[in-house]
């Protein structure tokens, strides 16, 4: 059977310098998470494991298996400057603008 | 609204993404609740509840007359500052109590709970005698 592909939930942040996205990915194995930039997108995938075949489910409200996410980041993002933590089942990235996207002051000259 | 924490289409997130961004807005109440999936094993039963970001310090559990009461608190960060604004958001927090009606094969005294990786996990062991047996029948 062909695992379920679930899209987790998130938060984005915009600061000064970077976009921060928060994901929600409980039970996800983190030596098999990957961020990958290209292209224009990143991509979000990782794994979370299904208890094993000994358990008989009862019932079941929600699913564990292949997570799958992609966002368009266009050119506002430094390839070079993307940072991932997962920690408690929350995946966060830390994109750093590119110096195209940072806010900028243009100063006026009047004559 | 019960709090999920996946979705197992994405066309449909992205249908749901096309209707809503004119809006601009976005959710702030949070959810009623966790989402749990119930396991039968050999040797107990086992809870399964989604709870990422959620701290073990805010999860509680009591077993009292066959019911075992799951509390759980989710306080993750959710305002919009000047400074880190918030441009979109899918998760929530909540704070729900769940009840579990037990079966009576459950041994009360080995009731195990924690949070891994954004799961909580209860595990109960069966009593030994609610096990099934194998007996062998010796013959004549």
């Amino acid at each position: 059977m062909e695992k379920t592909k679930l899209v987790p939930p998130v938060d984005v942040y915009e600061t000064g310098d970077k976009y921060i996205l928060v994901l929600d990915m409980p039970g996800a194995d983190k030596e098999k998470i990957e961020v990958t930039a290209e292209n224009e997108k990143l991509t979000v995938k990782g794994t979370a494991a299904v208890v094993s075949e000994e358990w008989t489910p009862l019932s079941s409200e929600f699913a564990l298996g292949d997570y799958f996410r992609e966002f368009t980041i266009g050119h506002k993002i430094d390839q070079e400057k993307i940072d991932a933590k997962y920690d408690n089942g929350v995946l966060t990235v830390e994109l750093g603008k590119s110096e195209l996207a940072k806010p900028r002051k243009i100063e006026v000259k009047l004559n | 609204m019960i709090y999920n924490p996946v979705f197992e289409w994405e066309t449909l997130r992205n249908v749901a993404d096309r209707l809503f961004s004119n809006l601009g807005g976005y959710q702030t109440s949070g959810y009623d609740a966790a989402p749990a999936n119930l396991y039968d094993g050999k040797d107990g039963y086992l809870i399964q509840i989604a709870a990422p970001g959620v701290k073990s310090e805010d999860v509680k559990v009591d077993y009292s007359g066959d019911v075992l009461t799951v509390s759980v608190k989710r306080a993750i960060e959710t305002d919009s500052k000047d400074e880190k604004k918030l441009l979109r958001s899918e998760r929530g927090n909540y704070d729900f109590t769940r009840s579990f009606s037990l079966s009576d094969d459950i041994d009360i005294e080995k009731i195990e709970a924690k949070v891994m990786n954004g799961l909580l996990l209860i595990h109960m062991a069966k009593k030994p005698e609610s096990k099934p047996k194998k007996i062998e029948v010796k013959v004549k």
